[in-house]
């Protein structure tokens, strides 16, 4: 019980994060929208692209890799009724 | 340039472009918004856009220009509203269940992986040493741009590719009646085998006739299917010896490697048909092997009783030595290898002619499909 609940308090205090790579996709989303093309390949030829893919495939392989350890974990029964039941 | 990625004005860019207003660009459209939502997809839109060729991998600058990287997005794009689509469509529960975002690489991963465990469908074989939840887990942002297709056959039926003694019973009948050998090997090891030769007060077994044309094979077919389960499942052998079961699961010699289909809802049909019936063929092969293993001198004798009289037929007919495509020279028969329900049919004499590794033959059977890396 304790172990689930530091989980659930340790993902409740996590910093609000935007991954560069949907950072610098969005904002070169909405400069294509405005057509800033300018502006686009301007960033486009700036170090960010590179360090936003870098981080956006980590945190992608990351997700990936949390995904697939908690399908393989084993279950455990809830100490919480689900609604309904 | 790409409306996917267009840079222009929207608004001016698609009345200079009208033909980009479609469905089918809308749908790109709305997918690589919908993909760039997580950082995989976000980051595979940046390296769409960048020029760095360092981004894609490739090493050398030499590969700047050499791809139209915009365009090789589109189609990941596109793979990807049709992989959501299918699985919408054959899997609506799961799909309306998952919890991966709409269009990701992670929706596609729990798609591939349902599909490779599901009963009614079949196996997603990339890599025959990985397991497919191995080769996803390597490689979160791998994707099947095909559907990949491996043979299903242990045995390769080259000659000299495998043992005799090591194939199971109606494989050693197809490959000894079938094959034309000079000295007649195969036929005497199966008798010295199986004992044949204490048949009938030692005096033996009858001696198989040679390869039977299109009269005799025909009859043969016939009489095999009239003696009911499970040697009516014995033509099925010499199909499958020739790689003319008319199946892609079956047809492609094992190290062939993979051939692709596109996803398609059809395409998906048809390959889970085809799988169950190679299944299917593969059970009936294991039950006619053991069926003969459980009376060997009384069972082959049969067989070979049924091999003899269709030869006998054959000679009676007329037509001895004739194949389909004599026969249809002479205004008889139907075109060249192909039954009466419109299937590829294997004849013994065209086995001897067989060649596992030709291209085109390969092409044939696999009509619709793309070689598949």
């Amino acid at each position: 019980m304790n172990a689930q609940k530091e989980v659930l308090e340790t993902l409740a205090a996590a910093p609000e994060y935007v991954n560069p790579a949907i950072e610098l996709a969005a904002e070169v989303m909405q400069m294509e929208t405005r057509g800033h093309r300018e502006d686009i390949e301007k960033l486009l030829r700036s170090p960010r692209v590179e360090a936003a893919i870098v981080a956006g495939e980590k945190e992608g392989r990351a997700v990936m890799h949390a995904f697939a350890r908690c399908q393989q974990a084993p279950p455990v029964a809830s100490q919480v009724v689900p609604i309904g039941f | 340039m790409s409306t996917t990625l267009a840079t222009s004005s929207v608004s001016e860019h698609l009345l200079a472009s009208r033909e980009l207003v479609s469905l089918g660009r809308a749908t790109t459209f709305l997918v690589g918004r919908m993909r760039t939502r997580t950082p995989l997809g976000a980051a595979e839109y940046l390296e769409a856009l960048s020029p760095l060729p360092a981004m894609r991998g490739l090493a050398s600058p030499q590969f700047i220009g050499s791809f139209d990287w915009q365009k090789v997005y589109e189609a990941r794009l596109h793979l990807a509203a049709d992989l959501m689509a299918i699985y919408g469509a054959l899997l609506p529960e799961h799909y309306a269940r998952s919890t991966a975002p709409l269009y990701s690489t992670q929706r596609e991963h729990e798609f591939y992986l349902l599909i490779h465990g599901a009963d009614n469908f079949f196996p997603l074989v990339v890599d025959p040493e990985i397991e497919l939840a191995e080769v996803l887990e390597r490689d979160p942002g791998f994707c099947l741009p095909m559907i990949p297709v491996r043979g299903m056959q242990i045995y390769s039926w080259a000659p000299g590719r495998f043992e005799l003694e090591d194939i199971p019973i109606p494989f050693q009948l197809a490959v000894t009646l079938g094959w034309v050998a000079k000295d007649n090997a195969a036929w005497k090891w199966m008798v010295e085998r199986y004992g044949l030769d204490e048949l009938n007060d030692f005096e033996g077994i009858e001696t198989p006739a040679p390869p039977l044309a299109s009269i005799g094979w025909t009859q043969f077919v016939y009489s095999c299917r009239v003696e009911g389960e499970p040697l009516k499942w014995l033509p099925m052998a010499f199909d499958m010896i020739s790689y003319k079961t008319g199946n892609v699961w079956l047809d492609l010699p094992p190290g062939y490697g993979q051939v692709g289909f596109k996803w398609s809802l059809q395409q998906m049909a048809g390959l889970s048909i085809r799988w169950a019936k190679a299944r299917y063929t593969a059970i009936a092969m294991t039950t006619l092997h053991n069926w003969f293993l459980e009376d060997p001198q009384t069972r082959i004798a049969a067989a070979i009783h049924l091999w003899n009289e269709a030869a006998r037929v054959e000679i009676q007919s007329g037509l001895a030595g004739m194949l389909p495509e004599d026969l249809i020279e002479a205004g008889i028969g139907r075109p060249a290898g192909i039954d009466h329900r419109g299937q590829l049919v294997a004849l013994p004499h065209q086995l001897l002619h067989l060649n596992p590794f030709d291209e085109a033959a390969l092409l044939a059977l696999t009509e619709g499909a793309e070689e598949f890396e």
